[in-house]
């Protein structure tokens, strides 16, 4: 049996000796322990809830067909709440939006016609009825939002961390400008999903 | 030797650490961060196929905005058009909002007054008037749509038996309506038109006096050459003394022609045109010989010649047209 051979033999019976040991215990002869006890990892959740369960998609925040100049996109939900339903802290710079999928062929001299301002605030009722801003974490075109903010690291940073059972309500506020052109007369902006997420 | 040993047995030590620890990373995951998203879905934004007219929302341009009423339907802007050319001549005055993607030819002795729109890379003719502005740029006339069911629903009828005056007297033919090809002469005397219904007509020539006294705006159709054989090219004639009054609404005369037959309009012979909106975008049109015109005049060409006045002192812009 040359060298070589002798290490791998010796590196290889070492190991089961090892690996036995730890099972068997057989080091000691004579012992004494102390136990500490009562050691665990149990893993956290981090849920999100927009109104309709964990992770479960929420209505429309604009929609509006036959849109003249001027119409907003204002929904009965455009006022979504999101709650921190998990056991986990979202640290501030973890809890973003951003668009999502995205359906059909946008007309892209029809959503650089359309301003979408996301806001953060205070209020209870999905419509915005009461809603009260406290902060416009996003204003642009809708062209700047499908196509530069449409991932998580791309997404807006709502600017605030998310407790356990802690929810914030934002407002999304769409509009066709005034002055929109008769060039986009007849024209879609495709159907565009909006993502709240939280990372921990 | 015994050193070598210990070295052998804590590399073996150390290769069975990494491997628990390969373990124990592939079995716990902890590649991964704990997330999730909720989405707002079916956002969606369309807009209307026509959207309403809304005079805050004529763009500025001159150009834009004409364009922006005719995509509405309605007169605009310019009331003196002339698409290819406009030619004042002779001591002819023309004041209003002017318009003509090509040239505005102006000789002896004429005035031109208003706002006017030479077409691209035209010489700029300027109006003569002190303190008016010149443009330059290029505006499709929309043609004219006929109403669908013009052929059965118009008010032809009601000219059937116009003519005032008894058959036994001698100035019959004061007022000749020819049913076959549409046709209506008014001549010497009077003629009142009235109905809701528009008028379809292939020629009509006023030497007398039509008068048009209906609430709404009266529409005049004078429909293509080609469904018009027999009466010629001269399809809106207003001549010797002729005269067009209204009471009420301002009439429309829209002439349909034709892509490859010329029609024509001429006005000529100490005429009135008191409140009217010729819309003809396919007709060459002539003003002479003595004329008051006042209203709006759209043609393919225009001319203006001899001592006379083409103005538009109304208030035109949201005119609605038959166009499309």
């Amino acid at each position: 049996m040359n060298k070589s051979k002798q290490n791998l033999f010796i590196k290889v019976f070492i190991s089961l000796a090892v690996l036995i040991g730890l099972g068997a215990g057989i080091y000691g002869a004579f012992q004494a322990s102390v136990s500490s006890t009562g050691n665990q990892f149990a893993s956290g959740t981090l849920t999100l809830d927009g109104g309709n369960g964990n992770g479960v998609a929420i209505s429309p925040v604009y929609l509006k067909t036959n849109a003249v100049p001027g119409d907003t996109g204002a929904t009965a939900t455009s006022c979504p709440s999101l709650q921190n339903t998990g056991s986990v802290n979202v640290a501030n710079g973890d809890f973003r939006v951003y668009a999502g999928a995205l359906t059909g062929t946008p007309d892209s001299d029809l959503t650089d016609e359309i301003t979408v301002t996301i806001q953060r605030g205070t209020g209870t009722a999905a419509d915005c009825s009461d809603f009260v801003s406290t902060a416009t974490i996003y204003s642009g075109t809708l062209t700047d939002f499908q196509t530069n903010v449409n991932s998580w690291a791309s997404a807006i940073d709502t600017g605030i961390g998310l407790n356990a059972a802690a929810a914030q309500r934002f407002r999304v506020s769409t509009e066709l400008s005034a002055s929109a052109p008769n060039t986009v007369q007849g024209k879609q902006s495709g159907t565009q999903a909006i993502n709240w997420e939280v990372r921990s | 030797m015994i050193t070598d040993y210990r070295q052998k047995i804590l590399k073996s030590l150390a290769f069975v650490f990494l491997l628990l620890m390969l373990i124990a990373i592939s079995s716990a995951g902890i590649f991964g961060a704990f997330q999730q998203n909720v989405p707002a879905s079916g956002n969606q934004f369309t807009t209307a196929a026509n959207f309403p007219f809304d005079p805050g929302n004529v763009p500025s341009d001159p150009v834009e905005a004409q364009e922006y009423y005719y995509s509405y339907n309605r007169l605009g802007l310019e009331s003196i058009v002339g698409s290819q050319s406009i030619t004042v001549q002779n001591g002819a005055t023309v004041t209003g909002n002017i318009g003509t993607n090509g040239t505005v030819t102006t000789t002896g002795g004429t005035t031109v007054c208003g706002p006017l729109r030479n077409g691209t890379g035209n010489p700029n003719q300027t109006p003569n008037c002190p303190e008016q502005s010149a443009a330059q740029g290029q505006i499709s006339l929309p043609d004219v749509v006929l109403p669908s069911d013009i052929a059965t629903n118009n008010s032809n009828s009601r000219l059937s038996g116009a003519d005032p005056v008894p058959n036994n007297v001698w100035q019959r033919g004061n007022i000749t309506w020819n049913p076959t090809t549409r046709s209506l002469r008014v001549n010497y005397s009077s003629l009142t038109l009235l109905g809701t219904a528009p008028y379809f007509l292939c020629r009509l020539e006023v030497s007398g006096v039509l008068n048009i006294n209906t609430v709404a705006p009266a529409s005049i159709f004078l429909d293509s050459p080609e469904n018009c054989p027999g009466v010629g090219t001269d399809q809106l004639v207003v001549n010797q003394g002729g005269q067009i009054n209204h009471n009420d609404a301002i009439p429309g005369f829209y002439l349909k022609g034709s892509a490859t037959t010329n029609t024509s309009i001429n006005l000529s012979g100490g005429i009135q045109v008191n409140g009217a909106v010729i819309y003809a975008p396919r007709s060459n049109a002539t003003i002479s010989s003595g004329y008051y015109y006042n209203g709006a005049i759209v043609a393919k060409s225009l001319l203006v010649s001899g001592g006379g006045t083409v103005t538009n002192t109304l208030n035109l812009n949201n005119y609605l047209l038959p166009i499309n």
